[in-house]
């Protein structure tokens, strides 16, 4: 029965994974399917480096293009449809986060952290090109804290400004700034350690 | 000018620096070449940091591939697994006493459905080896059916949903056959079937009072408070309700679950669990009983074996052949004939009073049993529990080799636990049901047995997948060996569900919430985005 319990909902579903593929911009009210198509990948791996896991990506992507179903009617084709759907997909894991109560942890940092990078740290570009796939790399992001992660996420996959990080997740441009450079500082300590093992 | 710090030019690398330091930044690097170098090499890193996040390399996968050994085991398995299973509830249903007799000692009685589910259990299986054989040959029919339809479905897929939907119904009700047409009847207070009435086919009827005075040509299902047939039924008759009285004449079998039922009529073989049953002295029944009360009389006549369990079992009527009785009481009065042997399982001598006129045709055969002290005294509950153990583990060790995903249930927040429990109690109930709708048709048959064996299994495995959550939960040291894991989880729900009184409770809620888990993982298997999700790093 569990069998035809997948079946079944695939079967359903199908319809949105199988249809042709069309311009997006153009006709988004009526294809949804194309979007699913086009965007289901990026929305799932947004979702899997903001929340960490694979389970909860994926119900998070799932949640996420039923929202986008619902609100395609309030789409402004002024900006780009990528922008728009990426930034449903991080409020809506934002929102999950919050809910795991790692709000206080993201917040609650104090804005400006006098954090100085040691002398003899990992410097820039090797460990990063080093790690030849970039599955290291990815892995290494997966396992930051979220409140280094999440800006890093923003900035380098969403390709946001730090303004919009800034205000998308509430804080200051400067603490934005802070928590990238420590991110990918402490990413270089990972990609470092785990070239060493 | 001092050489900026690293943040400083992370941002510049960002192109993110603010208007206004703009401009001596880049003077300063026009003459410093260690800065030019890191912001050089700022910007190669954060080239390289896009490039892999936004997988533009794309080479690794989150899963593998399923090797073809592997998909050998899970074909080989997943029959074996059918097979036993099948052959397991054969014998359950052919070795009704065991289980029957324990709910008696069960503190909280939740016989009425389990035996209604047992009873629907023997139903679909209770024709035995034609019916086998014929199930087989379905089962080849329904495979190719199932294969026409997802080809057709395949066409389909552009079609909109109401065309699918459309063509399925007429596709399934096209396959069905139309003998086995079924006729649905519901009230809130009574339905009735006249004695001038005929229904032409299976009748199905829920209300408060269901009465049959007419003639159904079909079966009868019936659930309501009180069913009352005087009428007369061509196949079996079905039914649940808190009286039962069957008159009339009943040319298949009944099964029957109630507080009381009380038979005066003719039929076949009779399956009956309740409170009391009593066949009164017009009764005849051509074949078997097999039935399990607190108080059984039998006052009429049966034309073959009786296999019964209860605490007093009264007997002042024909038996055709044998009685074999698990009771705490067991009565025959001067005028019980019986024609073959008696066998009575009764905790004392004095359990057993046959009067002096009672016939036995055979050998009697009077076993006692006294109630043992505490079954926790006994070594055999051990070794059970130890084979439990054993194998839960196994098969646990086994399941989550072939099915990665059961190891990870979502039970993280109080929401969860609640919502997968629900669930898993819906699930619970609601498949043996739908797979008793689904065997009123021919084809549905083979599908109901696969769905009930799936379901039981599915049972099984509930408390191993809840035993590995607990088992991570207790040694929440990562890196601990699944098996480990597993191990002391089985050991905790095993010491759990054998407490006494509260181990029933307990046995109960874990099965549930772990079939919900197992549900929600494998819909989370199945849908779509996990579907696409396996193939993205």
């Amino acid at each position: 029965m569990f069998e035809m319990f997948g079946l079944l909902i695939r079967t359903i579903q199908s319809d949105h994974n199988m249809s042709p593929n069309v311009d997006i911009q153009d006709a988004s009210r009526e294809d949804f399917a194309g979007v699913y198509r086009a965007y289901h990948r990026r929305v799932f791996r947004l979702c899997l480096y903001l929340l960490g896991s694979t389970d909860s990506a994926e119900d998070a992507a799932h949640e996420v293009f039923l929202r986008v179903r619902k609100s395609l009617e309030g789409y402004d084709p002024s900006q780009p449809f990528s922008s728009w759907i990426l930034a449903i997909a991080t409020n809506h894991c934002l929102d999950v986060l919050r809910r795991r109560g790692v709000e206080a942890s993201l917040f609650e940092l104090k804005p400006v952290e006098d954090f100085q990078p040691a002398a003899h740290g990992p410097s820039p570009l090797y460990e990063l090109l080093a790690a030849e796939r970039g599955d290291a790399v990815r892995r290494a992001l997966v396992e930051l804290p979220d409140k280094l992660r999440i800006p890093l996420v923003l900035t380098y996959y969403n390709e946001l400004s730090y303004d919009e990080v800034a205000s998308t997740l509430g804080l200051k441009r400067t603490h934005v700034a802070t928590l990238l450079f420590r991110g990918k500082h402490e990413l270089r300590r990972k990609l470092a350690q785990g070239g060493a093992r | 000018m001092r050489c900026p710090d690293e943040l400083t030019w992370a941002i510049y690398a960002d192109g993110e620096t603010v208007k206004v330091d703009t401009q001596p930044l880049s003077g300063h690097l026009a003459v410093c070449r260690n800065c030019r170098e890191l912001v050089a090499a700022l910007q190669e890193e954060n080239r390289a940091l896009v490039h892999a996040i936004q997988g533009l390399d794309e080479v690794t996968q989150l899963a593998m591939a399923k090797s073809p050994a592997r998909l050998f085991a899970e074909v080989g398995i997943g029959v074996i697994g059918f097979a036993l299973s099948l052959r397991m509830g054969i014998d359950y249903v052919t070795g009704v006493e065991t289980p029957l007799t324990l709910q008696w000692a069960n503190p909280f009685r939740f016989s009425s459905p389990l035996n209604f589910l047992a009873t629907s259990f023997v139903y679909l299986i209770n024709e035995g080896g034609p019916m086998l054989a014929s199930i087989f040959t379905s089962i080849g029919v329904a495979s190719l059916i199932a294969l026409g339809l997802a080809a057709i479905l395949s066409l389909l897929k552009r079609a909109s949903k109401p065309a699918l939907l459309v063509t399925t119904i007429l596709l399934l009700v096209s396959v069905s056959f139309p003998g086995y047409a079924i006729d649905i009847r519901g009230d809130r207070s009574t339905v009735t079937v006249a004695a001038s009435e005929m229904v032409d086919d299976t009748l199905l009827a829920y209300g408060d009072t269901v009465i049959i005075d007419g003639t159904i040509t079909g079966d009868l299902i019936a659930a309501a408070r009180r069913v009352k047939i005087t009428g007369t039924v061509q196949g079996d008759v079905l039914c649940a309700a808190e009286n039962v009285e069957i008159g009339g004449n009943v040319e298949g079998n009944v099964y029957a679950v109630g507080e009381s039922v009380q038979l005066t009529g003719m039929a076949r073989n009779l399956y009956a669990a309740g409170q009391s049953i009593r066949l009164a002295e017009a009764t005849a029944f051509r074949g078997n009983m097999m039935a399990a009360a607190e108080s059984i009389v039998l006052d009429g006549q049966l034309g073959r074996d009786m296999i019964v369990a209860g605490r007093e079992i009264e007997i002042r009527g024909m038996i055709g052949q044998g009685i074999r009785t698990y009771a705490q009481r067991l009565v025959l009065l001067p005028s019980a004939r019986v024609g073959g042997d008696l066998q009575a399982n009764v905790p004392t001598k004095d359990s057993v009073q046959i009067e002096s006129g009672a016939v036995i045709g055979g050998k009697t055969d009077i076993r006692i049993a006294p109630p043992r002290p505490s079954s926790y005294l006994t070594i055999s509950f051990y070794l059970i529990r130890a084979v439990w153990l054993a194998v839960a583990f196994v098969t646990g060790l086994i399941f989550f080799w072939l099915f990665p995903f059961l190891t990870r249930p979502m039970l993280d927040n109080r929401t969860a636990v609640l919502k997968t429990g629900a669930l898993g109690f819906v699930a619970a109930i609601a498949t043996p049901v739908a797979a008793v709708v689904a065997a009123l048709t021919i084809v549905g048959i083979p599908v109901a047995l696969f769905t009930l064996v799936v379901w039981v299994f599915g049972l099984y495995i509930a408390k191993i997948v809840l035993a590995l959550f607990f088992g991570r939960a207790l040694l929440s040291t990562p890196g601990t060996a699944l098996a480990v894991e597993l191990l002391a989880g089985l050991l905790l729900i095993a010491v759990a569900v054998n407490l006494p009184y509260l181990g029933t409770l307990i046995n109960i809620i874990l099965t549930l919430l772990g079939f919900g888990a197992v549900l929600l993982m494998i819909y989370r298997q199945f849908r779509p985005s996990a579907a696409t999700a396996l193939q993205i790093p």
